[in-house]
This record gives C-alpha cells, structure tokens and sequence, in this order.
C-alpha cells in the first residue's frame, strides 16, 4: 500500500475525493517551496543613455536607456520566481512584473528573468527627450526552490 | 534580515528578508560583489516558554520548550525590530561603519 498524505476542504470525503479542487494538499501534487524573499533597487541615470536619435517630430529626440540589476542566488539551476515593483507613490500597489508602459513617442518596460545563478531585473525604455536626471525603482522579488527546468 | 550595501557611499543596494537565514541565503549576494558588502542580523531566542506559556529558565530542557521569545542580536536591535514589521522604512538609512568596526545604521541626509 502506498503511504501519502491528503488533506481536503471542510464538506469533502478525503479517502474517496481525489478533485484538486476540492484539496486543501496531498503529497501527490508538487508544490510551490518558498526559499528567499527580499527587495533591491534600479536607479536610471538618464545622462547614461546609449542611443539617441530624432523622433520624427520637430524638436524631439529619443534617448534610450538600459539598465540591470543582479540578485545571486547561487542555486545552480533555474527556480521558479517572482519579481515586484513598488508603485509607490502612484498607485501604492506591489506589481507583479513584467511591467509595460508607451505613448505616443515613449516606451519603457521592467521586466525580471533568472539563469542558473541569478536573478536579473532589467529597465529598458526609449524616453522623448530624457537625457539627464535620474529615477529609483524599488523593487522585490520571491525566489522558490522548485526547479523550472529550463 | 541581510542587507546588502556599496561600500564607498553606505548606500543599501537589496536584502534578503527574514529572521533566520538558510545557507542557500547565505549563499546569496544583491549588487557587485567588489562593490558591495553585506550586514547579517540573525534574530536568537532570547526567552522560552512552555505549552502553558509560562516563562522558562533560560537553560531548560529542550523538551521543556514549546515556544520562544525571539530578538535580533545588533547593538540597534530596536531597529532592526521596527523593519522587520516595516521593511520600507530601510530606504530611509544608510549604513555606516562604527567606532568599534561594526556596521551601524544612521538615517540619511535631506531624504
């Protein structure tokens, strides 16, 4: 007989309901194993820029900027993760990323990726006329000790 | 908490939350390795209790214990307790090294 261990929502027979639905958890499902939780930060310094050129609009030019953060995790492989950025003041929420914005002439996105020893958190953006001055972003990310697999 | 700070300017770059760290934490690192140091505050127990939650002596038999009492073992520990319940207001500091060669915090200037 094989052993495991299942626990079902309150109304529902555990040794005959075998709906995930209707699990609270059972050793026959992989789950998520939290590993780390912290916060970093990306800070743009505008005057940086590694591109420029006309928008196409009179007295307008694109500045173009990129910028990555690491977070080490030494795992050796690829966890699963999550990446936030803090909308603060804006909106006072955590957003989970990847983050897009654009208008008519500006784009920028805040994106996270890992590889087998880190986690990147990576800005991009093409701003009309943003060559000086600087922005932070605070963020936060989760990292798991399930491997992705990839 | 780990906090992870640039050598030169004081100035926090990343932590890794928590009370007591792993050693896959501990493996961790946030910023350029050459560039960055790191501060470790773990948090110990300092009290224990029974199942009736009745303080113990410190040196009671492990099976005694059922909960504790714990603190984080920096010399600016009320610090350290008051980010642990609210870790946004870490952007506030920076960190600095003391007369003694321990790494202190100190609130930055025209935040």
């Amino acid at each position: 007989m094989a052993y495991k261990v299942k626990l079902v929502k309150s109304g529902y027979n555990v040794l005959t309901d075998n709906d995930p639905d209707h699990i609270v958890f059972s050793s026959d499902y992989d789950t998520l194993k939290y590993s780390t939780f912290g916060s970093t930060q990306l800070t743009v310094n505008y005057g940086d820029y590694y591109h420029s050129e006309p928008s196409g609009f009179f007295g307008s030019d694109i500045y173009y900027h990129r910028k990555v953060v690491e977070v080490t995790h030494g795992l050796g492989y690829v966890p699963f993760f999550v990446g936030y950025f803090e909308d603060y003041p804006s909106s006072g929420q955590d957003v989970q990323l990847p983050v897009y914005a654009a208008d008519f002439l500006s784009f920028a996105a805040l994106q996270c990726y890992a590889d087998s020893n880190k986690l990147y958190f990576v800005y991009y953006a093409g701003l009309e006329n943003t060559s000086s001055g600087s922005v932070t972003y605070d963020l936060k990310y989760r990292i798991f000790k399930n491997d992705l697999g990839l | 908490m780990i906090v992870f700070f640039n050598k030169t300017t004081g100035n926090i770059e990343g932590t890794i939350d928590g009370r007591v760290h792993t050693d896959d934490q501990l493996k961790m690192w946030i910023g350029d390795p050459a560039e960055t140091d790191r501060l470790v505050i773990n948090w110990e127990p300092v009290r224990y209790f029974n199942k009736a939650g009745e303080l113990l002596d410190f040196e009671a038999p492990m099976d005694e214990r059922y909960t504790a009492d714990y603190e984080p073992q920096h010399l600016q520990k009320e610090l350290w307790v008051l980010f642990d319940s609210h870790p946004r207001l870490l952007k506030d500091y920076e960190v600095f090294t003391g007369i003694s060669g321990d790494y202190l915090l100190r609130e930055k200037e025209n935040i």
